[in-house]
């Protein structure tokens, strides 16, 4: 049972990490942010330092990684985005260098460990369920709305209105570097959250994600379930909590378990070769969907 | 571009054309503000802006709309998604997914009832709901004109605004862009290769060649002034 909980909660909290990536950066601006998991990390470690160096109460821990991925964004969007998009994929890059590198200054390759749950209203989380039902369950709703909000609003076509022809959108008394570092600052502080959750959930916090390998299976998984697509987003996350675990239940053999972490690498592969190929525009991908460069005017 | 020198009224309609290359788009960018110029000054509703850039000139008095050669149509968005970018609503920013008010609402309603209309007078209405992306190139132009007309903005800059277009649509636009002229007082410069389809419709034709201006020919019998703002030299790209 206690496994259980765990695998719904990876599930959830990758699902949290794509929607951030997909439906509030790429989907919107077409900036595929390298360096995006640094915010993840960022809310985890402040999270758990806060608290267990700090003792500060723990909801109001998760605030320090908010204003730090908030400022961190919008200091990093400001700065390039008036250029382009791949100078900011660039420093994001960078951005997740120092983030792995404070990390292990502050608490080591291994991350910190003994990180207490708050309570809710008195009541203990320290049931995993508990956890999951009244923390991430929520946050995970709520974040989806707010994703659906936004489709339905006037920013879905500013956006994409800046995303297809910035001067067009100057044009039309539309400032793109607005739009572009707001999406941005929205899904760096959806990020920060989540890395928050989970260093609760978990107790620790784990540097190893914060490298290019994951960034990778991220970028993978949001081309597997399609650009910009809510299902997309949480297929994605299915399969890489699936994945691993449908390996471990079919191959039993002690030679095949050594190169477990391979077989993944190259099962992944296989699907992503298998979406370029038929279903470009990914699984869940939509006719609304189609993505073409920026044009020059 | 060199001697640039030209003062427009409003509620007048300005007719460029020129052989191809001779600098009629350029100018276009100029006044747009997508070119800055080496020397002399712009002045638009009579304020000359700090910075020559497109977002603070489209922001000036009563705003500036243009079309470009090559018609500009944002391909992810439906035919109607795309004329309804023109109107700027209340809340659209990120204030909206936290909390949209029944005026924005009822804005974007009247926008899109707005929307249909002209929609439905350019035979639009069928494939309103369509990717813009698969619409065919005269449609596409035809899309790109409408919604820079909905903007409604007191200069309107039209790139060849009827090349590819049907006899019927042409005159359809021919008739909207005069009524707004007449009724709205708004300054509308058009570009196109020949002066055919202009003779009979704007006030005022000049002619570009060789990146001046080679000619102003008034075909309206209202008196226009003509006032040198300064002698300007203007250098392409």
């Amino acid at each position: 049972m206690e496994y259980l909980a765990s695998i719904v909660a990876n599930f959830l909290i990758y699902a949290l990490i794509i929607i951030s990536l997909n439906n509030f950066i790429i989907g919107k601006t077409s900036i595929w942010s390298i360096g995006h998991i640094a915010f993840f990390g960022i809310g985890a470690l402040t999270t758990g330092i806060m608290v267990h160096d700090f003792l500060m109460p723990g909801w109001s821990a998760i605030l320090p990684g908010l204003l730090i991925s908030f400022f961190l964004s919008l200091f990093v969007g400001l700065s390039t985005l008036r250029l382009s998009g791949d100078y900011f994929i660039i420093l994001s890059i960078g951005l997740c260098e120092i983030t792995r590198a404070v990390s292990h200054e502050l608490k080591g390759p291994a991350g910190m460990s003994g990180i207490v749950r708050p309570t809710l209203g008195g009541m203990s989380l320290d049931n995993d369920w508990m956890f999951i039902l009244l923390v991430i369950l929520p946050i995970f709703i709520a974040v989806i709305v707010l994703s659906v909000r936004f489709s339905r609003s006037p920013l879905e076509r500013i956006c994409s209105l800046v995303r297809q022809n910035e001067n067009a959108a100057r044009f039309m008394k539309i400032n793109p570097l607005y739009y572009k570092v707001g999406c941005l600052c929205i899904g760096s502080l959806i990020a920060a959250l989540t890395g928050s959750i989970h260093a609760f959930f978990a107790r620790s916090t784990d540097p190893s994600i914060i490298t290019l390998y994951q960034t990778v299976l991220f970028f993978s998984m949001v081309l597997f379930g399609g650009i910009n697509s809510l299902y997309g987003s949480i297929l994605g996350s299915l399969m890489l909590v699936a994945v691993p675990r449908i390996l471990e239940y079919f191959i039993n053999s002690p030679m095949a378990s050594s190169y477990s972490y391979q077989i993944i690498q190259l099962m992944y592969g296989f699907l992503l070769i298998f979406v370029v190929r038929f279903m470009p525009q990914g699984v869940m991908g939509g006719s609304k969907n189609w993505f073409y460069p920026q044009e020059n005017t | 571009m060199h001697n640039i020198s030209f003062e427009t009224s409003p509620g007048k309609i300005y007719g460029l054309f020129g052989p191809n290359g001779s600098g009629k788009t350029t100018l276009f960018n100029l006044i747009s503000g997508l070119y800055r110029p080496n020397a002399g000054i712009i002045r638009y509703y009579g304020i000359c802006p700090k910075r020559m850039e497109p977002l603070g000139i489209a922001r000036l008095g009563n705003g500036l709309a243009r079309t470009f050669q090559d018609p500009v149509v944002i391909n992810d968005l439906s035919v109607e998604e795309n004329v309804l970018l023109a109107y700027r609503l209340p809340q659209e920013g990120f204030i909206s997914l936290l909390y949209r008010g029944a005026r924005s609402f009822n804005q974007e309603r009247i926008a899109l009832t707005e929307v249909q209309c002209w929609l439905a007078h350019f035979k639009l209405t069928a494939k309103k709901n369509m990717p813009a992306g698969e619409l065919s190139y005269g449609e596409r132009r035809l899309v790109a004109n409408i919604t820079a007309i909905l903007m409604g903005s007191g200069i309107l800059l039209l790139d060849e605004p009827f090349a590819n277009l049907n006899v019927l649509m042409i005159q359809k636009l021919k008739g909207w862009l005069r009524k707004i002229a007449l009724e709205e007082k708004r300054t509308i410069l058009i570009i196109e290769h020949s002066p055919d389809n202009l003779y009979d419709f704007v006030d005022v034709l000049l002619r570009i060649k060789g990146y001046e201006i080679d000619s102003i020919q008034n075909t309206g019998d209202i008196d226009f002034v003509k006032k040198l703002i300064s002698r300007s030299t203007l250098l392409y790209g």
